[in-house]
């Protein structure tokens, strides 16, 4: 009888082992997607930061392709290599000189950078959680009798069928 | 006893859209939200700007110079008007989860009343 109840309480806890490992891998799937974003956050600063420095270089009277999407360029001269306008969000621009601009290229890719290792860190503090949990998991399955002797591996399917079926409201 | 099934399953069904339709509500909020912080960083930009330096506003895909003093005020503007949505749309949260909630406790007691009736017969040990 003992046993019994014990087994039942395993299985319980097995449960929501699973539950749980399922609800780390949730976590852990948001936050690579987090990572991609940050990621490719990073690379557009860098592009910008390339753009402007050579922006900066130039006397005005160069002329250039300006990408107009679809790899379609139309020429031009920039006729103002100090200043570049900045989005600020909410639709609204503001003009700032390029080394402005760079300054704030920089903080905001620092910032992104820290969002990046503290994400990193989480990530694998959550991934040893779930390595651990797996093991656990696997420890009481094969206690539960999925990989046990004969006499005791027919015993333990009963048990899970009736835990199934009529098992929830005999618990109680 | 039929007819009590069918009342439950109209009952799980109706809870089912009531959480969908929270879930819809949580994300609108969500992205009022976001809208919301956007504002406010710009205008929080807006104020660290000295006074000569030229502003643009977005129309469609062009930035057309403007007024800093129109942008701020109608910056306030879309502010006051995303509040407001999204007051709303917490009063609406509200209303929902405690129509769930209410709705999950009735189920629970029904539910709890079909176990016990065919407890007696399955599980006795």
């Amino acid at each position: 009888m003992a046993e019994k109840e014990g087994k039942e309480k395993d299985r319980e806890k097995l449960q929501r082992l699973l539950a749980e490992i399922q609800q780390l891998q949730g976590q852990m799937e948001a936050i690579n997607a987090q990572l991609d974003l940050i990621e490719s956050s990073i690379e557009e600063l860098n592009r910008v930061e390339e753009t402007l420095k050579g922006v900066r270089e130039l006397k005005g009277e160069e002329e250039v392709l300006v990408p107009v999407g679809a790899q379609s360029f139309v020429k031009a001269t920039i006729v103002d290599t100090d200043k570049v306008i900045v989005g600020i969000g909410a639709g609204v621009a503001v003009e700032r000189t390029i080394d402005e601009a760079l300054e704030s290229i920089d903080n905001r890719r620092q910032e992104l950078e820290k969002a990046r290792s503290e994400a990193q860190k989480r990530l694998q503090k959550l991934s040893q959680e779930l390595q651990e949990k797996q093991r656990e998991a696997q420890q009481l399955a094969e206690k539960l009798g999925l990989a046990q002797p004969p006499q005791q591996a027919q015993q333990a399917p009963q048990t899970a069928q009736q835990r199934q079926t009529g098992g929830s409201s005999g618990g109680s | 006893m039929a007819q009590q099934q069918q009342n439950v399953e109209q009952q799980v069904a109706q809870l089912q859209q009531l959480q969908q339709q929270l879930s819809s509500i949580v994300a609108q909020k969500q992205q009022l939200e976001m809208q919301l912080r956007e504002i406010e960083r710009a205008l929080e930009e807006l104020e660290e700007i000295e006074e000569e330096t030229r502003i643009y506003k977005t129309v469609g895909g062009l930035l057309i110079e403007a007024d800093k003093d129109e942008v701020k005020e109608e910056l306030e503007d879309r502010k006051e008007t995303l509040e407001l949505r999204v007051k709303t749309l917490e009063k609406q949260e509200k209303r929902v989860q405690e129509q769930i909630e209410s709705l999950q406790k009735r189920l629970q007691k029904v539910l709890q009343q079909q176990q016990q009736q065919a407890g007696g017969g399955g599980g006795a040990a």
